[in-house]
C-alpha cells in the first residue's frame, strides 16, 4: 500500500512545474525583515512615550485621611499657587473648603476670572475657570461652613460639584453667621447725575425662599462690607454711603420691599463686614478711619481702628480699643472668638496703592480694593497694641475669602502635601490631541510601508 | 566596507545556488501539502524568504525549509487563509466510478484537500518523502505517537471520502507501525 500510494503522490506532484521565484527574494526578504524590526522598534517607542504621557497626566492621588481619623477641619497655615493642572471643582468637587481666593499668580490673559479653593480638611487645591473676575472676599464668597461658594448669582456646591441658580439673583453681599441666609443686592442702576445705584437688598434662605426686600434706592451698595446678619439670622446691618441701616429679617412676608428700622452714621468709616454683629446679636462693630504719620508702607497712610457700636442707639460702647491697622487698604471681620477677639482680614497695600476716600456711589468690577498685594488673617484684640497676625496670603495672591465658621472656631491646621485632582480638562484634551497627533502619521507609515511592500511583492 | 559587499554577494550566490537545486523538490512537496499550484509557490517562497533571512546561521538549508514548509503548511493561521471554504454534509458526496489514471489522480487530489493540514503533512513525509516515524516527528515538531494516530486517520478518512483510491491506501483498516 504504501508503494502505491508513493507512487501515485509522485506523480500527483512532478505534474508541477518549478515554483517561480523571484531573483532578488534574497535582498528583499531581508530588507523586508529590516523593515519589520525597525516597525517593531518604532511602535515599542511609541507605546513607551504614551506610557510616559500617561504617566505625566496621571490623576494626583487625593490624600483621604484614614477611617475612624479624620483630618480635623481647619484654616491651612499655607496657602500654595496651584498649577495649571489643577482640576476643578466642577470636575473633582474638593469637599467643603477652607479658602476662596484669587489674584495676579491665578489668572493670565485666557482665563481673567480664574480663582481657587482649598479643602478644608486637606490641601487639596480645585480651580474654577471664569470667564468675567469675581473678585474673591468681595464679589465671590465663601459660605461659613465652607460648603458652598457664591458669585455671579449661582451657588456652587463644593461637597457634590452642583451649581444652583439662585432665584433672588443679583449681586452676593454676605452670608449668615449661620450659613443658611443670604444677602444679596440688586443689579445697580445708572441714573441721572452719572451715579449708580442699588434699587433693592434681600436676604433669602438659600433655599431660595425671600425674607426680607429693603428698599434702597438712592445709593450704590458695593461688596465686601457693606451687610452683616447678625448671628440669630433676625436683624441686617446694612451700609448705605456713609450710614449703617438695620432691618429686622422675617417680620415682613419678604412680598414688598420696606424702609430701614434704624440708621446711624458712620462719619466717614465703613461697617466692619459680614461678621459686624458681635456674638450678642445687640453690638455691631464698624472700622473708624484715620491717617498714620510713622506709617509701616510709605505713602499710604490709610488707618483702620474697630470700635463697637450699640445697634439700638448708635452709641459707641466704651471699653479698651482695639488695635490700630496702619497701612492697611481694607478690614473685613469675619468673625469673633469672643467679645474682646475678632477674626479679622486685611489688606496689605502693594506698591500701587494710593489712599484715596472712599467714593459713594460710583459703581465698578470687578470690586475689589485697588493696591491691595496681598491679605492676611489677623486677631483683633481688645486693649492689644498690635494685631496678631495668623496667617498671610503667598505672593500673586490678592483676594481671599475664608469659611468664616473655620476661622473663629479652629485654629490653623498644619499644610500639607498639597494635591491637585485628576488633570484639568485642558490637559486631557491636550493629551488626546497629542496622541491623535503621534497616531495619525504612525498610522500613514505604517499604510505607505504596506502599500510598498505589497507593490514590491 | 567591500569586505561587507563581497561577504553579502556570497551569500547572495550561495542562496541562489540553493535554489536552482532545490526549487523543483520544495515546489512539489509545497503541492501536496496545499492541493493548489498557487498555495504552493507563496509557501515556498515563504520558506526561502525566511532562509534568506537566516543564511548565515543556517547549517543545512534543505532541511530547514522543508520544515519551514510543513510548520507553515501545518499552523492554524495559515490553514485558515490558504484552504478554500469547506461544506460539510452528513453523506459523502457521490462519484463517477471510472478507473482511468488521470480521474484516478484527480479523486487523489480532492480527496487529499480534505484532509487536515496536518495529516496531510504526515502523509507526504511519510509516502512521498519516505521518511521514517521518527523523522517525520522530529519535522513536524510532535511526538512519534501523534505521527502514528495522524497517520490512521489520514488513511481512514481516505477510505471513506474516496472509496476508488483503495488500491492506493488498503481496502481494510490497518495497523500502522514501523
Amino acid at each position: 500500500m504504501s508503494r502505491e500510494l508513493g507512487g501515485a503522490l509522485r506523480e500527483l506532484a512532478e505534474r508541477i512545474p518549478p515554483a517561480a521565484v523571484p531573483e532578488d527574494l534574497f535582498d528583499r526578504a531581508r530588507a523586508r525583515h529590516r523593515g519589520r524590526l525597525v516597525a517593531a522598534a518604532g511602535a515599542f517607542a511609541v507605546v513607551l512615550l504614551l506610557l510616559a504621557i500617561g504617566y505625566l497626566v496621571r490623576p494626583a492621588p487625593v490624600h483621604v485621611a484614614p477611617a475612624g481619623r479624620p483630618a480635623a477641619p481647619g484654616l491651612p497655615s499655607r496657602l500654595v499657587v496651584p498649577p495649571a493642572r489643577t482640576a476643578t471643582a466642577g470636575q473633582s468637587p474638593p469637599g467643603a473648603a477652607a479658602m476662596l481666593f484669587g489674584g495676579p499668580a491665578l489668572r493670565d490673559g485666557w482665563r481673567e476670572g480664574r480663582m481657587a479653593v482649598v479643602a478644608a480638611d486637606a490641601d487639596r487645591y480645585r480651580v474654577f475657570d471664569e470667564a468675567t473676575a469675581s473678585p474673591p472676599g468681595f464679589e465671590a464668597l465663601l459660605s461659613p461652613d465652607g460648603r458652598y461658594a457664591w458669585w455671579g448669582g449661582e451657588l456652587h456646591d463644593l461637597t457634590s460639584g452642583d451649581v444652583r441658580r439662585l432665584g433672588a439673583g443679583g449681586q452676593p453681599l454676605a452670608f449668615a453667621p449661620a450659613g443658611d441666609r443670604i444677602v444679596h443686592a440688586t443689579e445697580p442702576t445708572f441714573v441721572d447725575g452719572g451715579h449708580y445705584v442699588t434699587d433693592e437688598v434681600g436676604v433669602s434662605g438659600v433655599d431660595g425662599r425671600r425674607l426680607l426686600r429693603l428698599r434702597v434706592g438712592t445709593a450704590w451698595v458695593p461688596p465686601g462690607n457693606s451687610a452683616a446678619v447678625s448671628p440669630p439670622g433676625d436683624r441686617l446691618a446694612l451700609q448705605v454711603r456713609d450710614e449703617v441701616w438695620l432691618a429686622p429679617i422675617g417680620t415682613s412676608d419678604g412680598t414688598g420691599p420696606v424702609g430701614p428700622q434704624a440708621r446711624f452714621g458712620l462719619s466717614g468709616g465703613r461697617l466692619a463686614g459680614p461678621g459686624a454683629w458681635l456674638p450678642d446679636g445687640r453690638t455691631l462693630a464698624v472700622l473708624d478711619r484715620s491717617t498714620c504719620v510713622d506709617c509701616p508702607v510709605a505713602g499710604y497712610p490709610r488707618t483702620w481702628r474697630l470700635a463697637l457700636r450699640d445697634a439700638a442707639t448708635g452709641h459707641p460702647v466704651a471699653g479698651p480699643a482695639f488695635p490700630e491697622l496702619r497701612s492697611t487698604t481694607f478690614v473685613q471681620v469675619v468673625g469673633w472668638r469672643s467679645p474682646e477677639v475678632a477674626v479679622a482680614l486685611v489688606g496689605v497695600p502693594g506698591p500701587d496703592a494710593r489712599d484715596r476716600p472712599d467714593g459713594y456711589d460710583q459703581a465698578w468690577g470687578p470690586y475689589h480694593e485697588p493696591g491691595t498685594a496681598a491679605v492676611r488673617l489677623v486677631l483683633l484684640r481688645r486693649g492689644a497694641a498690635q494685631p496678631e497676625v495668623l496667617f498671610e496670603t503667598p505672593p500673586g495672591v490678592s483676594e481671599l475669602g475664608v469659611a468664616a465658621g473655620l476661622a473663629v472656631s479652629a485654629p490653623l491646621r498644619p499644610a500639607g502635601r498639597p494635591s491637585y485632582g485628576p488633570p484639568h480638562p485642558y490637559y486631557l484634551a491636550g493629551a488626546g490631541c497629542l496622541l491623535v497627533a503621534l497616531a495619525v502619521p504612525a498610522v500613514l507609515l505604517l499604510r505607505r510601508w504596506r502599500q510598498r511592500r505589497r507593490a514590491r511583492g | 566596507m567591500i569586505d561587507r559587499n563581497r561577504g553579502r554577494e556570497r551569500k547572495r550566490l550561495a542562496f541562489g545556488e540553493f535554489v536552482r537545486a532545490e526549487i523543483t523538490a520544495l515546489t512539489r512537496t509545497a503541492y501536496l501539502l496545499t492541493g493548489d499550484r498557487h498555495h504552493a509557490e507563496d509557501l515556498v517562497q515563504v520558506a526561502l524568504a525566511r532562509a534568506a533571512v537566516r543564511w548565515e546561521r543556517i547549517d543545512d538549508p534543505g532541511a530547514y525549509v522543508r520544515r519551514v514548509l510543513y510548520t507553515q503548511s501545518a499552523s492554524w493561521w495559515r490553514w485558515r487563509r490558504a484552504r478554500p471554504p469547506e461544506a460539510l454534509t452528513g453523506t459523502v458526496p457521490d462519484r463517477a466510478v471510472t478507473g482511468s489514471e488521470p480521474e484516478l489522480r484527480l479523486v487523489l487530489l480532492q480527496a487529499l484537500a480534505r484532509l487536515t493540514a496536518r495529516q496531510r503533512a504526515v502523509l507526504v513525509l511519510r509516502y512521498y518523502e519516505d521518511r521514517t516515524e521518527v523523522e517525520t516527528a522530529a519535522l513536524l515538531g510532535c511526538a512519534v505517537g501523534t505521527v502514528k494516530s495522524q497517520t490512521r486517520h489520514a488513511l481512514e478518512r481516505l477510505r471513506t471520502l474516496a472509496p476508488e483510491l483503495a488500491e492506493l491506501v488498503g481496502r481494510e483498516p490497518e495497523r500502522v507501525g514501523r
